[in-house]
This record gives structure tokens, C-alpha cells and sequence, in this order.
């Protein structure tokens, strides 16, 4: 396979870059603190574009989601700890329903996976910074932005109320006459976009700015995981984006898309939802996999087992994902032999599944385990998503399906895969790489105490959901009769959502405690083998201040593992400080390639994101002056962000230094 | 300050295992089994339920050959692909480690991995079609679900 190298032509944009150390205190590594430093105060705040900084951001952002769209559930739990009960109307819990489901699939599931991987993945790949630091910030500030949209009017009582994948005609305007699905199809379009560049960035940065040495075969899994759900939002995020754009239309002017009275096929809005909707499924679920499969080996001691296997079944599983998506259409009377083919594939999708489970097994039995708190919530993690897998294979099955559609067993199965496969890492990895991210530990006893409260929580919370589902209950309905015979197992699902929430509590009071008096964190507390755990904690602003180079998969612990790979250098590398700059390199063997300069710090990602909303609100509310002139303000800022800047101007590496250097 | 071409960079060199086994190692299946569902599918729905009514025997008398070769040569071109991945990851396991007085873990190492991926690509996308080809033999054509 031939690395893409082009021999620079241009040689008054060449350049050799110095080779070097800069230790902490010394004038290079001063230097550089300046230069990749943000503005103290609010200046800084809005302009910033340091992945750390936005990558923090996501998390927090979408933790508080998390916390809302959590709250939403338990007032549903109260509702439905017994029957008849009218704490909420029915459009109330329509509402609630909705947003819960919203929430936690688009503002929370996606957004908490890449607050890690836009924290870790420089750190990962020994970089500065993303390739386009902002269009980072431009993903955070949409991101944000499309959740308050989405949020704007529930509280008024006009949320979305059609359930998270929104059929039509129930949210067509014939059934649904208010702002609610207005604001869901439009809400879904901006964040459409702010994912779409958040996918952009971490493709382009995996292929473009890993670390001399890095070859493609010695990345972490999480960057895996994220490149392969990024992969995947670019060919699902438009079916979604159109879907709803479409309805839109259809509400707002006059299109008959999905109107069945005028030729319209509502089934159209059941294919491109669901085209989006199930390889959405694995793109929450693949980074959290990622999470485990690059933590779990530090507290076993050893390598992760089969490093290419796990590698090879993310990018499998995803793209089987994306044949899958008439399994959440098996009811709707498709031909028999059509819809075999989406069962035969989502019964297929169990190979790469299983290969990462039995992946993490083996790292767990040939290894020393520590049982330390985030060792808990991994291997709490492989055994949930076991169970979730199993029930999924259960649902692929299309005679099963038909008599599980629609019921609690379903809504069990998806909170399995959904919170088993994604909250538990996402704590887990929390407590692994808080120490990386705050400087601090997390104490231990609360960790425990977390997580077994999380585990019985959510074992009590969700597996009586399917004896529920088996018994014939279905999902989304407000209350129920007294002897149908859900009483009980509605009443121990409700409980076991506030033990849940008791988890989370417990979580969140160790996350304040450890923030002020945790005790202070060494480089890399773990003993972890990943370079991320290379840089002090937390990271200096420039991140490394050499550009390292990578001899194998675990850089920090080549010694005891005594490879013939050779030995990684951390502490000597290119000093890159002339301006923000770090190092571009080949995609496959990541050759150094190009100096690439980096941005600074710059309003332009805000205004762009919170003018295009202001738009989107425009549209909303049918003003159309202001949406032109919130368009055009847009474009400024766009013109501002794009304006030609000769320091912005990339630098080839000497041609006689780093190709040769580069090539041995 | 040392020169740039004293370090010691874990680098690449060209070798000479084919791009095209590796590739097609890595991407034959899965395109086979894009391929068949993408055409399968669509021709099955349509045939069966063209408009509001769904049919009991397809539209074309001749659907279900169609669907046989369209089947068939999907598994050929997984088999096929799968064969590619497997020579190219016997060639790859063959070539000495360091050759070239490069260390390990240089671009052998690296088309040792994309080989290795390859194999399994295959591996799991022959599995797929194969299942896939199998409703062909056990559910009827236009049948409804039960």
C-alpha cells in the first residue's frame, strides 16, 4: 500500500523544523504555553477553540442533558409506579416521552462521546490540537444551540410530543397542529449540521495528524470507534437531516411528502428515519465500546486480546449497521422476503458483537485484574451488553418481533443497549480519565459505592421492563388498568429508576468532593499504557511540546512488555513554536508530512453558530426579515472565519529532512 | 538541537504485498453484501407490493432467478474476496520481521494488520450474504408475515 506522499514543490514554503526537548519551566515550553493559551475571562471563553477546553465542554453540556432527560423519566416512573394514576394528562406524558427520548439519544448519547474523543483523541495521537480547531468549537456552540432549540418550547407545554422517531401522519399538521413538531424538525436539522462537522473533524484528524510513527495499525480503539461512528453520521445524518426537512415542508409549505391523501408515503419517513436512526444505534455505542476496550487493559494489567479483531468487529458492526434498519419495521406489513433480509443481517450483526465481547473477556482472564472503580463499570458494561445483545438477537427475529413490537420488552432491550452499553463506560471512563482531565482523584469508596448502586439501580430499573413487555404492555402509554397484571412489575421498574437516580447522585457528589479536596493526581495515576497518560495532568495548553514519536501501541509500556517494535520517543521531537503549529502526517504510516498552522482563538465559531440558530428560530417563527438578516449575519461571520491570513499559510517539512527522516 | 534525519523515526518503506489482494481483502465482502441487499431488497418489496396493494406472486414471473443470481454472484464475489484477503494475509505473515533493517512495527507491521482486517472483513461479510441468501431458500416470496 502506497502512503499518498507528493514531493513539495513549492519550496518557498518549505521548511526543516527543529528537532529537540522543551521541559516544563524551560524557555521553549514558556513559549508555548503562550502561544497556545487562551485569553483569561469571557473573551476567552467564547473564543477559545483548545479541543480540551471544548471537549470539557460536550461532557458537561451534555451531562446536564443527561440529568434532564433523566428527571423527565422519573416523573414517568412515579406515573407509572401504579395504575390509574394522573400525576401527568396524556399530551403531558406524550411530552415528557418525547423529550426524554430526544434528550437522551441526541443531546446526551452522541454529544458525551465526543467530549471524550475531542479531549483525548491529540492526546491519544500525540497532536496539539484537532485538525480544525474551529470547527470544533463551531460543532459545540451548534450543538448547544440545537438543544436550547429543542428545548424552547416545552416548557411552555408545546414540546415535541410524537415520540423520538416522530411517525407520520400522527406528525404531520392533519394530527398536529401546534409548534411541537416544528420545532423537533428544525432543532433536528441544526444539530444535523453540528454533527455533520464534528464527523469531518475527527476523520480528517485521525488520517491526518497522529503522531510520527503512529501507523494506522497501532491507534487506540476509541479512535476506532469514533472514526467509524463519524464515518457513519456522514452517509446517516442526511437521511435524518432531509427526513426531516421534508415534514417541514410538508407543515409549513404545503408538500405532500409524507400526506398519504395526496400520493405522499408515510413509509418514506419510516425508511429515512430508520436509515438514520439504527446505525445512529451503534454510533452511540461504538466510541463508549472504544472507552472499555482502551481502559480495560490498564486495570488487567496486559494488552487488550486481539487488538486487530476489536478494530476490525467496530468498523464491522457498522457498517452491518446500516442493513439493519428494517428491523424497526418488520411490522408494517412489508413482504415476507424483503424484511428477511434485514433479519438474516441483524442476526449476522451478533459475529462482530460477540468478537469484541469475547475480546474483553480474555483481556480480563489472562490478565491481573485491579479492581478499581473503573474496572467495575467496564466489566459491568460487558455483562449489560451481553444481556442487551441477547435481546436484540431476540427482536432480529421476525416472528418474535411481531409479537414484541411495540412493547416494554423493546423500551428494556433499547435501555440495556443504550445505558449498558453507553452510561456505564461513559461513567467508567469519567473515573478513569478525571484525573487527566481536573488534576485530581476520584475517591474510590464513593466510586464503589456508585457503581453498585448504579448496577442494582439499573438491573432492578430495566429488566422487569420485559417480563412488562412479555405480558403485553406497551410502550408509551400514559397509565393502565389495575388488572391487566403490570401493577408489580411496574412498581419494581419504578423503584429501580430511583435507585438508578441514587447512583447518579452518588456519582455526582464524588465528581464535587474530588473537584475541591480529591487528592492531587500524578502524570498517569493508572499506570496506563496510552500516550495520553505521557502529558501532566491536567495537560498544558500546547498538550505535548515535542512532537513524540510512536513505536507501538503502548508507548508507556514498551519496557515491560519488551517488544521488538522498538522504543517510542517522548521526550525528543519536533519543537514546533513558530505560532500555533503542529505536525501533519501521512495517513497510513503517518509520515511527517506538513507543518500545519493552527488558528488562533476566535469569536467567529460563536457567531456563526448563534446567528445560524437565530435564523433557524426565524423559520420557526415564520419572521422572515429577521431570518434574512440572521443569514446574512452568518455569512459575515463565515466571511470573517475564512478570511485569507498569511500565518495561516501551511508549511511543507524540509524536503531533504523530515521525507527522508520520515521514510528511515 | 539535533538535525531531524538523527532521530530515530518508526517509519515506513514500500513493500510489496499487492494493494489490490489487500483491498480486496477488506472490501470485496462487505461490497458483495452492500450489493446484495441493496438490490434484493428493493427489487423484492417493489415486486411484491408495488403501490397501496400488496400481491400474492411477484410482478415479474422471472423475480425469483433474478434473485438467485443476483445471490450467487454476490457469495462468488465474497468468496473471491475472501480468497484475496486470505493470500494476502499469508503473504503478509510470511515476510521476515525487520527486513530491510527497518525495526518492527514499520509498514510490514502495518500491512500485516490491513491484511489481518482484511480476513476477517471477509470472514464476517461471507457470513452475512450467506445468511442473507438463505432467506431466498426458506421464506416465500410475496408471503406476508405471519
Amino acid at each position: 500500500m502506497k502512503d499518498a506522499v507528493e514531493t513539495p514543490s513549492d519550496r518557498t514554503l518549505a521548511r526543516i523544523p527543529e528537532v529537540g526537548s522543551a521541559p516544563i519551566g524551560s524557555d521553549a515550553e514558556r513559549h508555548l504555553s503562550e502561544l497556545w493559551e487562551s485569553a483569561p475571562g469571557w473573551r476567552g471563553w467564547l473564543s477559545t477553540v483548545d479541543h480540551k477546553e471544548i471537549g470539557l465542554r460536550y461532557l458537561v453540556t451534555s451531562f446536564i442533558f443527561l440529568l434532564i432527560g433523566g428527571g423527565e423519566a422519573l416523573i414517568m416512573r412515579v406515573q407509572l409506579a401504579g395504575p390509574d394514576r394522573h400525576l401527568l394528562t396524556p399530551e403531558q406524558y406524550n411530552q415528557l416521552f418525547t423529550m426524554h427520548g430526544i434528550t437522551m439519544i441526541f443531546l446526551y448519547a452522541l454529544p458525551v462521546l465526543s467530549g471524550f474523543s475531542n479531549y483525548l483523541w491529540p492526546l491519544m495521537l500525540g497532536s496539539r490540537d484537532m485538525a480544525f480547531p474551529r470547527l470544533n468549537a463551531l460543532s459545540y456552540w451548534l450543538f448547544l444551540f440545537a438543544g436550547l432549540f429543542l428545548y424552547a418550547s416545552f416548557p411552555l407545554g408545546e414540546g415535541p410530543n410524537s415520540g423520538w422517531f416522530n411517525y407520520v401522519p400522527l406528525a404531520g399538521l392533519e394530527y398536529n397542529t401546534g409548534p411541537n413538531i416544528d420545532v423537533y424538525a428544525l432543532g433536528m436539522v441544526l444539530l444535523g449540521i453540528s454533527t455533520t462537522v464534528g464527523a469531518v473533524n475527527f476523520i480528517v484528524t485521525l488520517f491526518r495528524m497522529r503522531a510520527p510513527g503512529m501507523s494506522i495499525d497501532k491507534v487506540p480503539i476509541l479512535v476506532w470507534g469514533t472514526l467509524t461512528a463519524s464515518v457513519a453520521n456522514i452517509f446517516a445524518v442526511p437521511s435524518v437531516s432531509l427526513a426531516f426537512f421534508l415534514l417541514w415542508l410538508d407543515r409549513r409549505n404545503g408538500t405532500h411528502f409524507f400526506d398519504p391523501l395526496n400520493d405522499g408515503k408515510p413509509m418514506l419517513w419510516q425508511h429515512l428515519f430508520w436509515m438514520f436512526g439504527h446505525p445512529w444505534v451503534y454510533v452511540i455505542v461504538l466510541p463508549a465500546m472504544g472507552i472499555v476496550s482502551d481502559a480495560l487493559p490498564t486495570f488487567c494489567r496486559r494488552p487488550l486480546v486481539g487488538y486487530a479483531a476489536v478494530a476490525l468487529s467496530t468498523m464491522a458492526t457498522m457498517l452491518l449497521g446500516f442493513g439493519v434498519w428494517i428491523h424497526h419495521m418488520f411490522a408494517t406489513g412489508l413482504p415476507a422476503l424483503a424484511i428477511s433480509f434485514f433479519g438474516a443481517t441483524s442476526l449476522a450483526i451478533s459475529i462482530p458483537s460477540a468478537v469484541a465481547v469475547f475480546a474483553w473477556i480474555a483481556t480480563i482472564w489472562l490478565g491481573r485484574p485491579v479492581f478499581q472503580t473503573p474496572f467495575l463499570f467496564f466489566a459491568g458494561f460487558v455483562l449489560l451488553f451481553v444481556m442487551g445483545g441477547l435481546s436484540g438477537v431476540m427482536t432480529a427475529a421476525v416472528p418474535l418481533d411481531l409479537q414484541l413490537n411495540d412493547t416494554y420488552f423493546v423500551v428494556a432491550h433499547l435501555h440495556y443497549v443504550l445505558l449498558g452499553i453507553n452510561v456505564f463506560p461513559v461513567v467508567g471512563g469519567i473515573y478513569y480519565w478525571f484525573p487527566k482531565f481536573c488534576g485530581r482523584m476520584m475517591n474510590e469508596t464513593l466510586g464503589k459505592w456508585s457503581f453498585w448502586v448504579l448496577f442494582i439501580g439499573f438491573n432492578l430499573g430495566f429488566f422487569p421492563m420485559h417480563v412488562a413487555g412479555l405480558l403485553g404492555m406497551p410502550r408509551r402509554i400514559y397509565t393502565y388498568a389495575p388488572n391487566m397484571g403490570w401493577n408489580s412489575v411496574n412498581l419494581v421498574t419504578s423503584i429501580g429508576s430511583f435507585v438508578f437516580a441514587a447512583g447518579i447522585l452518588i456519582f455526582l457528589s464524588n465528581i464535587a468532593f474530588s473537584l475541591k479536596r480529591g487528592a492531587l493526581a500524578p502524570q498517569n495515576p493508572w499506570d496506563a499504557p496510552t500516550l495520553e497518560w505521557a502529558v501532566p495532568a491536567p495537560p498544558p495548553p500546547y498538550n505535548f511540546a515535542v512532537i513524540p514519536f510512536i513505536a507501538s501501541r503502548h508507548p508507556l509500556w514498551e519496557d515491560r512488555l519488551d517488544t521488538a517494535e522498538g522504543r517510542s520517543n517522548l521526550q525528543e521531537g519536533y519543537l514546533l513554536m513558530e505560532g500555533r503549529e503542529t505536525l501533519g502526517t501521512t495517513a497510513l504510516d503517518a509520515v511527517p508530512d506538513v507543518i500545519l498552522k493552527m488558528p488562533d482563538d476566535t469569536y467567529a465559531p460563536f457567531f456563526l453558530a448563534l446567528f445560524g440558530s437565530l435564523g433557524f428560530a426565524g423559520l420557526l417563527l415564520d419572521w422572515n426579515r429577521f431570518t434574512f438578516l440572521m443569514t446574512a449575519a452568518a455569512g459575515l461571520s463565515l466571511a470573517a472565519w475564512m478570511w485569507p491570513r498569511q500565518k495561516l499559510v501551511q508549511r511543507l517539512p524540509g524536503v531533504n529532512g523530515v521525507t527522508e527522516a520520515g521514510r528511515g | 538541537m539535533n538535525p531531524i534525519s538523527e532521530l530515530e523515526v518508526p517509519a515506513c518503506r514500500q513493500n510489496r504485498l499487492s494493494p489490490v489482494r489487500i483491498l480486496l481483502g477488506l472490501f470485496g465482502a462487505p461490497a458483495a453484501w452492500t450489493a446484495q441487499i441493496g438490490l434484493s431488497e428493493p427489487l423484492a418489496a417493489y415486486a411484491c407490493y408495488p403501490y397501496r396493494t400488496p400481491l400474492s406472486a411477484p410482478l415479474w414471473e422471472g423475480l425469483p432467478w433474478l434473485l438467485a443470481a443476483i445471490n450467487m454472484a454476490c457469495i462468488g464475489l465474497a468468496l473471491f474476496s475472501g480468497g484475496m484477503g486470505w493470500s494476502a494475509w499469508r503473504q503478509a505473515g510470511r515476510r521476515p520481521v525487520g527486513a530491510g533493517g527497518l525495526p518492527a512495527g514499520s509498514s510490514k507491521e502495518r500491512n500485516r494488520f490491513l491484511a489481518m482486517l482484511g480476513l476477517m472483513s471477509s470472514f464476517i461479510f461471507i457470513a452475512a450474504v450467506i445468511f442473507n441468501a438463505c432467506a431466498l431458500l426458506l421464506v416465500p416470496l410475496c408471503g406476508s408475515p405471519p
